[in-house]
């Protein structure tokens, strides 16, 4: 679910790792990223921490199918899952020490943009797609995700967005606060390659 | 078709044309500001009342300036349409509406300004304004976009507004206490009724649509 590539001089990148869902966060993707915040936390080996997506996508948000309405998990899973989802996106995103650079493109949707939130910079490519879908099904964005954006978005886009479901592209997202740099080629390499001046 | 309110009965003065036409709900003001204030205002505060609690109305659209204060009290969605001619009534306008569509040629006063003015792309990255097109396309773009809000689980849409007014403004430790206590509530109304979220799920389910990419 998740691909871990120490880079040599503390930069520590976090693939996600579904591509076949375009990186959808299920059941195990939320476990393990959870579990790979809290021991970079305290890792004093780790400087700065990249995340990005595998195969052409960064990630399409929370996956439905295996989360909500038609989840063939137990309750206790989900109840396992739903609580470690809110303790990496609430806690631990934001209070890690190392900063956080994100490499986006391709889908980048709903409950992935906490992690957006919480990155130092955003480096997104031309293809990158944004947005807060959850409408388009008649659910509602996670409060939690609504504050998370809000930090970094401005109110007016943060209101189109979760009110129309419209996608929005790379361009839109930088002038909302959400991305910081349009890059051309890979934005992994660069994010890469930007991590390595941090350290 | 003009609206009267649920038991038909209200009466908008002179200086107010309200219409609803598949959940859209229209207000155009057609008086200059100066013309009738008071009573426009009045008109405008039993509409508000009314369209609260009214389900066959779920996105507002306002054109033109006129006492838009109580708007801010409705939980549909408000959007205005804003050809923009740099005055202090369209900034009281567009500070109660959600999202805010005006020409490119619009110009705005600045909040606290009373001799300068921005243009549409300056009013967008302050914030003013959602985003701008070609005013000869404003109409049909507002409409559509009206429409497609208006298609959308209404419960949905209000509990998502209540969402963005609230929780910008509440403590992180406040804020998942309100996220489940709406969600279960939000569960327990969609529950039973036939709603767009239903029929969406299966349709993602069935492989027919992908909500990411638009509606």
């Amino acid at each position: 679910m998740l691909q871990i590539k120490n880079m040599g001089d503390g930069i520590r990148c976090i693939g996600l790792n579904r591509p076949e869902k375009r990186n959808a966060i299920g059941v195990e993707m939320t476990l393990a990223l959870e579990e790979i915040l809290l021991r970079t936390k305290s890792d004093p080996g780790v400087r700065v921490i990249v995340f990005h997506g595998i195969g052409g996508h960064f990630c399409a948000g929370m996956d439905m199918k295996d989360f909500f309405d038609s989840s063939t998990r137990s309750p206790e899973e989900l109840s396992r899952a739903r609580a470690a989802t809110e303790h990496w996106r609430i806690q631990l995103l934001r209070e890690m020490l190392q900063p956080i650079i994100t490499a986006v493109q391709g889908y980048c949707l709903g409950g992935a943009l906490p992690i957006l939130a919480a990155s130092r910079v955003v480096l997104s490519g031309r293809d990158a797609k944004f947005g807060l879908p959850e409408i388009n099904f008649g659910f509602v964005p996670g409060g939690q995700i609504i504050k998370a954006v809000s930090e970094v978005m401005t109110p007016r886009a943060l209101a189109y967005a979760a009110l129309t479901g419209r996608p929005f592209t790379p361009e839109q997202a930088q002038a909302s606060g959400l991305v910081t740099t349009l890059v051309e080629g890979d934005p992994y390499e660069q994010a890469v390659a930007l991590a390595r001046t941090y350290v | 078709m003009k609206y009267l309110g649920p038991n038909g009965d209200l009466d908008h003065g002179p200086c107010l044309d309200v219409d609803l036409n598949e959940g859209v709900l229209s207000i155009v003001f057609n008086c200059t500001l100066d013309a009738d204030t008071i009573n426009t205002a009045l008109s405008m505060e039993r509409l508000v009342a009314v369209l609260r609690d009214d389900e066959a109305v779920r996105v507002v659209v306002v054109r033109g300036n006129g006492p838009t204060a109580s708007l801010r009290w409705l939980p549909q969605p408000v959007m205005a349409m804003v050809h923009g001619a740099c005055d202090t009534d369209t900034l009281a306008l567009i500070e109660v509406c959600d999202i805010v569509i005006c020409a490119d040629e619009a110009t705005f006063a600045v909040p606290g300004s009373s001799s300068s003015c921005i243009n549409a792309e300056e009013a967008q990255r302050q914030g003013l304004v959602t985003f701008s097109v070609p005013a000869s396309e404003l109409q049909a773009q507002t409409d559509t976009l009206a429409r497609e809000l208006a298609a959308k689980d209404a419960l949905a849409l209000r509990f998502t507004k209540q969402t963005l007014q609230r929780v910008p403004d509440i403590p992180w430790d406040e804020v998942l206490a309100f996220t489940s206590a709406k969600q279960a509530e939000l569960r327990a109304l969609q529950a039973g009724r036939p709603s767009a979220r239903a029929s969406a799920i299966e349709s993602f389910l069935a492989g027919k649509s992908k909500p990411g990419a638009g509606a």
